[in-house]
């Protein structure tokens, strides 16, 4: 297991961190040991700011896919 | 003794298996890894009733696990299913009971005479060999106290990973008879099972469908171990005891939900999400040349991605 987990809290902790890395995204490459597609993944979610402060503030009835996932419904 | 508890049976089109099924993603990836290789036969559709069987009988033990019983659903399709004291060990003896119906339409595979007897017995032997870690994982998850994240995510890997995993190794042996290229599709499946893992299991710390949440039932789900991985000791102990008293408080379980959210639970799991997307999609334009297929299969991920905003 990598670092993701740590580094996600981290940014969602201190939005100036975030801005840090997104200033230039190499540091993060020591600092979480992340794979080249995590890497790539991690920077397509935070960079859409909208989507991220979605999935902090995420509530049930502002959500519109979270619902789609049971193969029954 | 009554011989016709299992005999009427409805589940739409088991026995006979000749007709499609496509309500479930089993049958979808059956359907779509079998066309997208180019194979068209229409023996696949026992293959694909095979693994809606199957998906049957985990959705039967997930309900009874979990304690919500979607009684309607199976008393529909056996009037000896309703809602006495005695219907868990019934759905449980239910559940043994898909299982042999499908091992039966696998039996039946060597009566297309198209289909040479060691790739029958192959698929036949594939199927049952993959099954087990996908029981084992169902019962690591219901054993297993408290899990790290780390153990959180190689029981999701056994229990929906291989499940997939194996549908996709069938489709695509059956199409091809091809071990190394079912093999890739094996992997494909794995990817696809913890989309869908991830996905039901951040939907599921709400209530829905009538169903309580995983919170409100003690259900230790992945958003739970990633929190508990990276919350300092006093957050940590905060929320195991919200998670205790959201079995019997809606402010606990909603206590309990705000702190996952906030500790960036959402946001991890959808960057996981997002990895494994993409990897499926890179191994897929190499796997299934057929662009409709490999486009329906892309699509049904994507549509599984945890979130988005309204």
């Amino acid at each position: 297991m990598n670092g993701l987990n740590e580094l996600v809290f981290a940014v969602t902790q201190h939005a100036d961190l975030l801005q840090q890395i997104l200033a230039n995204p190499s540091l993060i490459a020591d600092y979480a040991k992340l794979s080249n597609d995590q890497m790539e993944a991690f920077l397509q979610i935070v960079n859409d700011q909208a989507l991220l402060e979605h999935l902090q503030n995420v509530s049930a009835e502002n959500t519109s896919k979270i619902f789609w996932t049971k193969p029954w419904g | 003794m009554n011989e016709g508890f299992f005999s009427e049976i409805k589940l739409d089109n088991l026995a006979e298996a000749t007709e499609d099924v496509r309500d479930s993603y089993a049958t979808i990836l059956t359907y779509s890894c079998y066309y997208g290789l180019g194979a068209t036969n229409d023996s696949i559709l026992i293959l694909a009733n095979v693994a809606d069987l199957i998906t049957r009988v985990l959705k039967l033990f997930d309900d009874v696990i979990d304690n919500d019983i979607d009684v309607a659903y199976w008393h529909a399709r056996s009037k000896y299913i309703n809602t006495d004291d005695k219907v868990r060990g019934s759905l449980v003896n239910l559940g043994t009971v898909l299982f042999a119906k499908a091992g039966e339409l696998l039996s039946n595979l060597h009566h297309r005479d198209f289909i040479p007897p060691q790739v029958v017995a192959k698929i036949q032997g594939e199927t049952f060999k993959n099954i087990v870690p996908v029981v084992e994982g169902q019962q690591a998850s219901i054993l297993v106290e408290n899990p790290t994240l780390e153990s959180a995510v190689q029981i999701a890997e056994m229990k929906s990973g291989c499940f997939y995993g194996l549908v996709c190794w069938n489709a695509a042996y059956f199409a091809k008879f091809d071990e190394d290229l079912a093999h890739k599709f094996f992997e494909f499946g794995k990817l696809f099972g913890m989309i869908v893992q991830i996905a039901n299991d951040m939907s599921d710390i709400w209530s829905h469908e009538g169903n309580p949440s995983d919170l409100k039932q003690g259900v230790w789900s992945l958003p739970i171990a990633y929190s508990m991985s990276v919350l300092a000791a006093e957050e940590r102990t905060i929320l195991e005891s919200s998670l205790f008293a959201a079995r019997n408080s809606e402010e606990a379980e909603k206590k309990a939900r705000d702190m996952l959210i906030k500790s960036g639970a959402f946001v991890y799991w959808q960057i996981e999400n997002q990895v494994r997307i993409n990897r499926a999609k890179t191994m897929l334009k190499t796997l299934i040349p057929n662009g409709k297929e490999r486009e329906k299969l892309i699509h049904l991920m994507e549509r599984l991605i945890t979130v988005t905003p309204k």
